[in-house]
C-alpha cells in the first residue's frame, strides 16, 4: 500500500469520524471505522502533471493534480455506478463516468499500523467510461476512456486515535499563519533540530488553501524543504519573536513575523505561492491569525479582520 | 429600572457574602447572622445613574456611575461614596444616612406585596431570608462634588432583603459572616488590587500614588495576541469626612496606541500611555536606572466628581515587557517591583476613625 493510500483511507477515516452515526461507541482513544473502498487510477496529464482519481465508497470523486512541490485536490460527490464505479461533474473542470472491470488478479493488503483488525483486498482491473479533466486555464488536460485502476476494500476496524508524539519535540522552532477569512489559508513553518535533518533541509514550510468551485472543493497544498538560512531571526536574544522567512520556490516573497512597540506580533510581507491557472495566494497580512513556539513558549496574535466584517462587506457587495 | 434593581441586587448579595475572609477547613458548622439590606433606585441625573445600598443596617453606599452609552461600550467609570450609618432603623424599614457634603437620603420602605423567599440549602438550619420589592419614599437630596450631579427625589423602587440567623454545614470555604468590614472596601472596585501575577500580559506598567490621603492606582495591560490597544484599570481611594469615595474608570481594550513601550530586555525601558476618555494627555516612563524611573508628562482622568493628574513625583511607576517565548507566564508584579517600594497588593490602610 502507497504511502499515499495509506494517508487518504486515514483521511476518509477522519472525516468519516466527523458522523457520528457512522461510528459505534469504543473505547477511549480508540474508534470504529467502517469498511469501505476506494477506487485508484493512476493517470499523465499534460505539462508534466501526475494525476490520480480516486472514488470511495461515499462516491466522493476526488481528482489529484500534482508536480514539484504543488498538488491541488479537487473533491466533488458523484453517485455510484456499479460497484466500485462512479458518475460525478467537477463543475467547469470537467466530468468523471466509469466503471471498474477487475481482471481477477486480487493481493491482501493490511491494515495500517494504528487499526486492528483483518487486512482489505487490493483488487486489479481497468477503468471503462470516461475521465475528463482540465485544471483551470488548462494547466494540465487528461482525456481517456479507459485505464488500469486499482480498488482497495477494508472491512469494519477498530482503530487508534493518531495523536502527536510523545517523544522528544523534533522541531526548535513552529510556526503556523491560519486566514480565518475565507479563502481558508494554513501555513506552516518548522525547524527541525540538527540530528533529524540534514541542514539544507531543516526547515520546512507547507501551505494549505481550501476553497469552493461550486459542488467542487478544492484544496491547495505546497511544500518545500530548505537550510536555516531561509528563517532569519533577527534579534535572536532580545527578541527572539522577531523573524523572516524566505522560503524557496513554488513559495515566493518574504514575511516577517515581529513585535510592534504596541507589543502586537504582526504578520506582514509579499510571501505568496502561485498555482497553476490561479491568482498567487498571499501567505501573510493582517487577516492571518499567526502563532510561533520556540524556546520556551508560544506566542499568538489574533487576526485584525474579523469574519463578521468580510460577511458584512460581502454582504454590502452583493445588495 | 429593573436592570438597576437587578445589578443591586447582585451587588448587595455580593457585598454581604464576600464579607469577612475566607479560610479552609473540612466539614463544619458555621452560623449565618441576620442582617438587613436594601437597594434603591435613584435614577437618572446629568448622565449619571444614581443607586443606594446599604448592605447591612450600618453602612450607606451610594454608587454614581456613568453608563456606558455615555462613553463608550467597553468603558465604564464610577464613584462610590461609603458612610456609617448609626442607628439599626434600616431594620424597620427606615433609611437615614448622611453623606457629607453630598446630602443626604431620608426613606420609608412601602412593601408592595411583592416577596420572596431566599432559597434555601437543605444544609441550613433555620428560618429562611426573605426578600421584599417595594418604593421607599421619603427625601433624597444629594449633589454630587462641583455639582457633577444633582437628585432630587421623594421616591425610589427597590427591595429590603432581611435574612435571618442560619446554622449550616459547610465544606470548604468558611466565610465568618462577619459583616463588619473597613468602610473604603465597600467602595474599592478590587480590581486596581489585583497586582500579583496577571498570566498572559506581556506589557505592563502601573503607577501608584498615596498622599495627601488619597490613593490612586493605574494598571495598562497588554495581553499576549490582543489587538492593539491596552486594558486600563484606575482606581481612586480617599477618606474625606468619616466618608469613604472610591472611584475607577475602566477601559476593556483601549484604543490604537494606548500603551506603547520599549521591547523586552531593552534598557533603557520607556513606555508612553495615552488612553482615550475619560482620560486625557499622555504619560510617559523613563527607566533612568535599574532604581529610578520617571514618570512625566500630562496624563490625567475625568472622574465623576473629580479631575485628577496622573503622572508626578508622587507615583511610583514599574514598568514589565516581556516575551512569551522566554516567560510564558507573562508580566508578573512580584518579579517588578514598583521603584521606592510602592506596596501595591493591598490596599493601603486607610486613616479611618
Amino acid at each position: 500500500m502507497t504511502l499515499w493510500r495509506f494517508l487518504r483511507v486515514a483521511g476518509v477515516v477522519f472525516v468519516g469520524s466527523m458522523v457520528p452515526a457512522s461510528f459505534a461507541a469504543a473505547a477511549p482513544k480508540h474508534y470504529i471505522a467502517s469498511s469501505g473502498h476506494v477506487t485508484e487510477v493512476q493517470l499523465r496529464g499534460s505539462n508534466g502533471y501526475q494525476l490520480q482519481v480516486f472514488a470511495d465508497y461515499r462516491h466522493v470523486v476526488t481528482v489529484v493534480a500534482r508536480r514539484g512541490g504543488l498538488m491541488t485536490e479537487y473533491s466533488v460527490r458523484g453517485t455510484e455506478n456499479g460497484k466500485y464505479g462512479v458518475k460525478a461533474r467537477l463543475s467547469g473542470l470537467g466530468s468523471v463516468q466509469f466503471r471498474f472491470v477487475p481482471n481477477g488478479r486480487q493481493h491482501r493488503a493490511t491494515a495500517p499500523p494504528w487499526c486492528e483488525g483483518p487486512g482489505g483486498w487490493l483488487l486489479e482491473g481497468v477503468v471503462r467510461g470516461r475521465i475528463r479533466f482540465t485544471g483551470e486555464d488548462g494547466y494540465t488536460q487528461v482525456a481517456v476512456k479507459r485505464a488500469k485502476a486499482e480498488v482497495e476494500t477494508w472491512p469494519r476496524r477498530r482503530c487508534r486515535v493518531l495523536e502527536p508524539g510523545r517523544g522528544p519535540r523534533k522541531w526548535t522552532a513552529s510556526f503556523e499563519a491560519f486566514r480565518e477569512v475565507p479563502p481558508n489559508v494554513l501555513f506552516l513553518v518548522k525547524r527541525y533540530a540538527k540530528r533529524f535533518r540534514p541542514s539544507s533541509r531543516r526547515v520546512v514550510f507547507q501551505m494549505y488553501a481550501g476553497f469552493s468551485r461550486g459542488p467542487v472543493h478544492i484544496l491547495r497544498t505546497a511544500s518545500a524543504a530548505a537550510s536555516v538560512s531561509s528563517l532569519v531571526f533577527l534579534d535572536p536574544k532580545s527578541a527572539p519573536e522577531n523573524f523572516t522567512v524566505a522560503p524557496p520556490p513554488p513559495f515566493s516573497g518574504t514575511a516577517t513575523f515581529q513585535r510592534t512597540p504596541e507589543s502586537v506580533f504582526a504578520w506582514e510581507g509579499d510571501l505568496s505561492v502561485q498555482f497553476p491557472g490561479v491568482a498567487p495566494i498571499a501567505l501573510a497580512g493582517p487577516a492571518f491569525h499567526a502563532s510561533f513556539c520556540a524556546l520556551r513558549g508560544c506566542v499568538s496574535q489574533s487576526s485584525s479582520i474579523s469574519s463578521d466584517a468580510v460577511i458584512t462587506s460581502g454582504a454590502k457587495r452583493a445588495r | 429600572m429593573r436592570r438597576g434593581i437587578v445589578i443591586g441586587v447582585v451587588g448587595l448579595l455580593t457585598l454581604v457574602f464576600v464579607s469577612g475572609a475566607a479560610a479552609q477547613g473540612r466539614t463544619h458548622t458555621e452560623v449565618l447572622r441576620p442582617n438587613t439590606g436594601a437597594f434603591v433606585y435613584l435614577g437618572k441625573a446629568h448622565g449619571y445613574e444614581l443607586r443606594f445600598a446599604m448592605p447591612t443596617p450600618r453602612i450607606a453606599v451610594l454608587y454614581v456611575s456613568k453608563t456606558r452609552e455615555e462613553i463608550s461600550p467597553s468603558t465604564f467609570a464610577a464613584s462610590s461614596y461609603a458612610v456609617r450609618v448609626p442607628s439599626d432603623a434600616l431594620k424597620r424599614g427606615l433609611i437615614r444616612a448622611r453623606f457629607p457634603s453630598l446630602g443626604r437620603v431620608s426613606l420609608r420602605f412601602e412593601p408592595s406585596g411583592k416577596r420572596r423567599v431566599h432559597r434555601g440549602s437543605s444544609r441550613c438550619r433555620g428560618r429562611r431570608g426573605v426578600r421584599e420589592e417595594g418604593t421607599f419614599r421619603g427625601t433624597v437630596s444629594l449633589e454630587g462634588e462641583d455639582g457633577y450631579f444633582r437628585a432630587k427625589a421623594h421616591s425610589g423602587e427597590g427591595i429590603l432583603d432581611r435574612s435571618f440567623r442560619r446554622v449550616c454545614k459547610t465544606r470548604g470555604d468558611v466565610y465568618p459572616g462577619d459583616l463588619v468590614r473597613p468602610l473604603w472596601s465597600y467602595v474599592a472596585s478590587g480590581f486596581s488590587f489585583k497586582f500579583s501575577s496577571i498570566g498572559g500580559t506581556v506589557a505592563l506598567l502601573y503607577a501608584v500614588a498615596d498622599e495627601g490621603g488619597r490613593y490612586i492606582g493605574i494598571r495598562a495591560a497588554h495581553y499576549e495576541g490582543a489587538p492593539p490597544g491596552a486594558e486600563i484599570q484606575l482606581q481612586t481611594l480617599e477618606w474625606r469626612s468619616g466618608m469613604a469615595i472610591g472611584r475607577l474608570a475602566y477601559l476593556e481594550g483601549g484604543a490604537p496606541g494606548t500603551l506603547t513601550t520599549s521591547m523586552p530586555g531593552v534598557h533603557p525601558a520607556f513606555a508612553t500611555l495615552a488612553p482615550p476618555s475619560p482620560f486625557h494627555g499622555e504619560g510617559d516612563f523613563y527607566e533612568n536606572s535599574a532604581t529610578s524611573h520617571s514618570w512625566t508628562g500630562t496624563l490625567g482622568v475625568s472622574l465623576p466628581g473629580l479631575d485628577l493628574p496622573l503622572t508626578g513625583e508622587e507615583f511610583k511607576t514599574s514598568l514589565c515587557v516581556v516575551s512569551p517565548l522566554k516567560t510564558p507566564d507573562g508580566c508578573d508584579f512580584v518579579k517588578t517591583k514598583p521603584v521606592r517600594g510602592a506596596r501595591v497588593d493591598v490596599p493601603p490602610p486607610w486613616r479611618q476613625p
